[in-house]
């Protein structure tokens, strides 16, 4: 049951977190070459000059080729991670799986400092691959702790019926595992990709001088004077991040992955 | 403590009635059990009382106060969770003496109290317990306590014991009776389980559909269950379509006899119930009613049986020992005495 | 068998090994460095010496520090506070709109700090947002920019905490056992104090917890408030950023890290002794 008090709070709150948002739309779809809410009228300028710019597009291609490679890294850790703790639980396994624990726990600008003398002293600062390799190291545990909850869910029968019918290790892992656990490593790496096309700090302090991803773009579009494009960009990522977000929740259930029970 | 009166009473969640004009009187110190499937309303009759939901229509009234606008938290009830609602934060005493400590008891009134309930309940000395460290068993002893500390006018526990096993839960069944019997508080106890029903009830309501179908004491509704739904419902039953006339019973084509006892004058077609303990088996013979006996099974004391007779089961059960010596295969006749058959009225 | 127990032992040390090699090594030569001396023409001078640590006891790094704790203190209070009672609402919502701020949620969570401060920085600048609408309305005749300042830096900063603190509490909240708050109201607790009496006790470890995560977290923000912050609102993440990037001082920032990492480390224990504690 939920009271009136409850509603409201609710409805105060969604009002506060989506208001931003609303303004930048607005913003973003104005005539006006000024930043201006409401618009005095419309326009699809700034979307135009979005795609059309080369600037603008090369930022948003670098952006999401870091994301996919970063994305596709991490579940890689994450479901060795996971296959081998699962396998055998032996200490190294939980070793490896605490160790992957650790860079969410750590403040990113901690991680972005270690990163960008790392690359340094390694060659790469500056390079697109170091900005890729850090992104898909640093982001795996959320994938790895999503893909616990789907290995915690396979059960040890299953393994045996299928072992007992006469598949091998790698046949099981193919035709028995992969397709149970598919929905959770879809999630993890939707959402490490979510995560690495929107982060700025990281991809700043190891290459932000020479790879410019559209956060960075933005960051610096914003503090050295802006325009509406910066909006229209904004909004690109929104419709990014709540499109992902929808069709995985197609896809899976998003409610009891995140570990709420399924009740009415 | 009084009487609990509940009149006309309807509830509904959006379009789904859960209870429909339902009307039943609680005597003081009386134990009722709501007793049926999932869905049928029970617990929703429970929550009601309680005033954790309010109702539609209809009244309840308890000692001829209305309850309808006194909020749960000033009903003094006392509730017993399925889940059993511990407070997790808390230890046993404070669990039980929670009520009191919101009354502003003193410590000391508190800590007797708290001790006193905890000798009712078998737990002395365990009042600085942490309830995670209590067994299933010591867990439903504390809620019930914890129910009881503020002497409640009602009683009202929701399914307390589907999760134990079937030995601890006769154990909490006795115990809970005693207590009930020993403090004479009005009491209504949920349950799907009709052993427990008729272990524990002075009076059993069974509810189907947000219905009441049938309330009286537990050999009443076992004996003469008034609609086709309880006689189903409570124990195993045979249910027969008999065709009475002035020349006999008619079973299908088969003529059973005149019918004689509290069954005489009875005329047309009714559902009829007969009790398998009341069925007697014979080796087969010209007249009566003849099948197949398809199945028989030994289960120590009794042997339970299910005979074919023109494609109807009749299930039949016997003391082990008292008719023996049939086999499946074996074509038998089936009879019952004259008052065995019990006219369902509805 | 043997051959199995050879292929998770190569797919385990392999696993270590990116994960040693990106993650700890990173980290260590970040301590490492913190010993070396700075110099303007390179990054730095290969030494062994104390001088940046005893940068961090001058004033100025004091100074920054205490604000720095304040801030991330008084944000991650703000947030649970503010979050706590949301979440808890939103677990009563039915199945539908519960997914509908799951979404919401997630997408807030996954949405750039650059975007979100952009966006706060809109809404609160003179020409449009906030502002003109308190002027439209009559509350506020002669309006200005609310940021950058600190109130503005906060809302960005409890924007930016509200999301993941709502994703974290909300599977025990929509999991807890309904039933103990009306087994309080049956035994005569009034409606208001219930959430006060049984919900929050029930909760005190899980929000001990998330406040230090969330403080770790906003001790670590660092667009909020170069975007909505005045320069004196900045905390040691913007700091340590200057040093490292802006005067090329790479010493300098790596020992602020370092103290940063070591207050991590010690939020991160105490938060796991408070609940092991709190669990028999």
């Amino acid at each position: 049951m939920i009271t009136r008090g409850q509603k409201t709070l609710l409805i105060c709150v969604a009002i506060l977190l989506v208001a931003p948002f609303v303004v930048v739309f607005g913003v973003s779809v104005g005539a006006s070459k000024t930043i201006s809410f409401p618009p005095d009228a419309l326009s699809a300028q700034w979307y135009n000059t979005l795609f059309t710019e080369p600037d603008w597009l090369a930022a948003i291609g670098r952006s999401l080729l870091i994301a996919a490679i970063a994305a596709l890294i991490s579940v890689t850790i994450a479901l060795a991670a996971n296959y081998v703790l699962w396998r055998r639980q032996s200490g190294f396994s939980k070793l490896v799986f605490a160790l992957g624990l650790g860079p969410f726990l750590l403040p990113p600008i901690i991680l972005a400092l270690g990163a960008s003398i790392f690359w340094a002293e390694f060659g790469w600062y500056g390079r697109m691959e170091a900005t890729i390799i850090s992104h898909g190291v640093f982001f795996v545990t959320l994938p790895l702790v999503i893909l616990a909850r789907g290995f915690a869910a396979l059960t040890e029968e299953v393994i045996e019926a299928a072992q007992m019918m006469g598949a091998t290790q790698a046949q099981v892992f193919r035709t028995v595992i992969l397709p149970l656990i598919a929905p959770y490593l879809i999630t993890g790496f939707a959402l490490v990709a979510i995560i690495s096309v929107n982060e700025y700090l990281i991809a700043n302090m190891i290459s932000g001088f020479v790879v410019e991803t559209l956060p960075i773009k933005i960051f610096n579009n914003v503090r050295y004077g802006y325009s509406p494009v910066v909006a229209s960009a904004s909004m690109l990522f929104v419709g990014i991040t709540v499109t992902v977000l929808l069709v995985l929740a197609r896809l899976t259930d998003l409610v009891s992955l995140l570990g709420a029970s399924k009740e009415s | 403590m009084a009487e609990l009166e509940i009149s006309h009473l309807g509830k509904s969640f959006g379009a789904f009635e859960a209870l429909k004009d339902i009307t039943l009187t609680i005597q003081s110190g009386e134990f009722i059990c709501l007793l049926g499937g999932s869905g049928c309303g029970k617990t929703t009759l429970l929550r009601l009382v309680a005033g954790l939901e309010d109702h539609n229509k209809g009244d309840i009234l308890l000692g001829g106060k209305d309850l309808t606008a006194i909020p749960c938290h000033k009903r003094n009830i006392g509730m017993v969770f399925q889940s059993l609602a511990l407070f997790p934060h808390l230890n046993v005493g404070d669990n039980i003496g929670y009520g009191l400590n919101l009354r502003g008891e003193s410590k000391a009134v508190v800590r007797k109290e708290v001790d006193r309930l905890l000798g009712m309940i078998g737990l002395d000395g365990l009042a600085d317990r942490q309830v995670s460290a209590l067994s299933g068993g010591q867990r439903q002893r504390v809620a019930i306590a914890r129910a009881l500390a503020l002497s409640p006018d009602i009683f009202l526990m929701d399914e307390p014991f589907s999760a134990l096993d079937a030995a601890l839960r006769d154990q909490m069944q006795i115990e809970v009776k005693r207590i009930q019997r020993a403090l004479g508080v009005t009491t209504i106890f949920v349950t799907h389980d009709q052993r427990e029903a008729m272990a524990l009830a002075d009076r059993i309501v069974i509810m189907q559909d947000g219905k009441i179908e049938q309330a009286g004491p537990p050999d009443v509704l076992y004996a003469q269950p008034q609609t086709r739904y309880v006689a189903e419902f409570i124990g195993t039953n045979n249910i027969f379509d008999l065709t009475f006339t002035n020349e006999g019973v008619l079973f299908g084509e088969t003529n059973l006899g005149k019918a004689k006892g509290k069954n005489e004058g009875v005329l047309g077609t009714h559902s009829v119930a007969v009790r398998p303990e009341a069925i007697t088996l014979t080796k087969a013979s010209k007249t009566g009613l003849i099948g197949t006996l398809t199945t028989q099974r030994r289960l120590g004391a009794v042997i339970e049986r299910e005979i074919d007779v023109n494609g109807q089961t009749v299930f039949q059960s016997a003391f082990a020992g008292q008719g023996d010596g049939f086999a499946e295969g074996d074509t038998v006749a089936i009879s019952w005495g004259p008052d065995a058959a019990w006219v369902i009225p509805a | 068998m043997i051959s199995e127990r050879a292929g998770t032992t190569a797919i385990s040390t392999v696993t270590f090994i990116v994960l040693a090699v990106f993650f700890v090594v990173p980290l260590a030569l970040m301590i490492i460095v913190s010993f070396y001396k700075s110099d303007p023409m390179a990054f730095y001078e290969v030494a062994f010496v104390w001088d940046n640590y005893a940068k961090f006891f001058s004033s100025f790094y004091y100074t920054v520090s205490v604000r720095s704790l304040y801030t991330a203190v008084l944000g991650a209070v703000v947030v649970v506070a503010i979050t706590f009672p949301t979440v808890l609402a939103i677990s009563e919502l039915s199945r539908r709109w519960q997914l509908f701020w799951i979404i919401l949620l997630l997408s807030l969570m996954c949405l750039s700090e650059v975007i979100i401060g952009f966006a706060w920085l809109i809404l609160m600048s003179e020409s449009v947002g906030l502002p003109r609408f308190l002027e439209w309305i009559g509350l506020w005749t002669n309006p200005r920019s609310l940021s950058p300042s600190f109130g503005a830096m906060l809302i960005g900063l409890v924007y930016l905490g509200f999301s993941i603190v709502a994703l974290i509490l909300y599977p025990q909240a929509a999991r807890r056992d309904r039933s103990i708050e009306e087994a309080a109201l049956t035994l005569g607790t009034p409606p208001m104090l219930v959430f006060f009496k049984v919900v929050l006790p029930a909760f005190r470890t899980s929000l001990i917890s998330v406040t230090l995560t969330m403080f770790v977290y906003l001790l670590g923000v660092f667009v909020m408030p170069t975007m909505l912050g005045r320069p004196k609102d900045w905390t040691m993440t913007v700091i340590i950023s200057d040093k490292a990037l802006g005067d090329a001082n790479l010493p300098l920032g790596a020992a602020l890290a370092v103290i940063m990492l070591i207050v991590t480390a010690l939020v991160l224990l105490v938060s796991v002794l408070a609940t092991r504690r709190a669990e028999p």
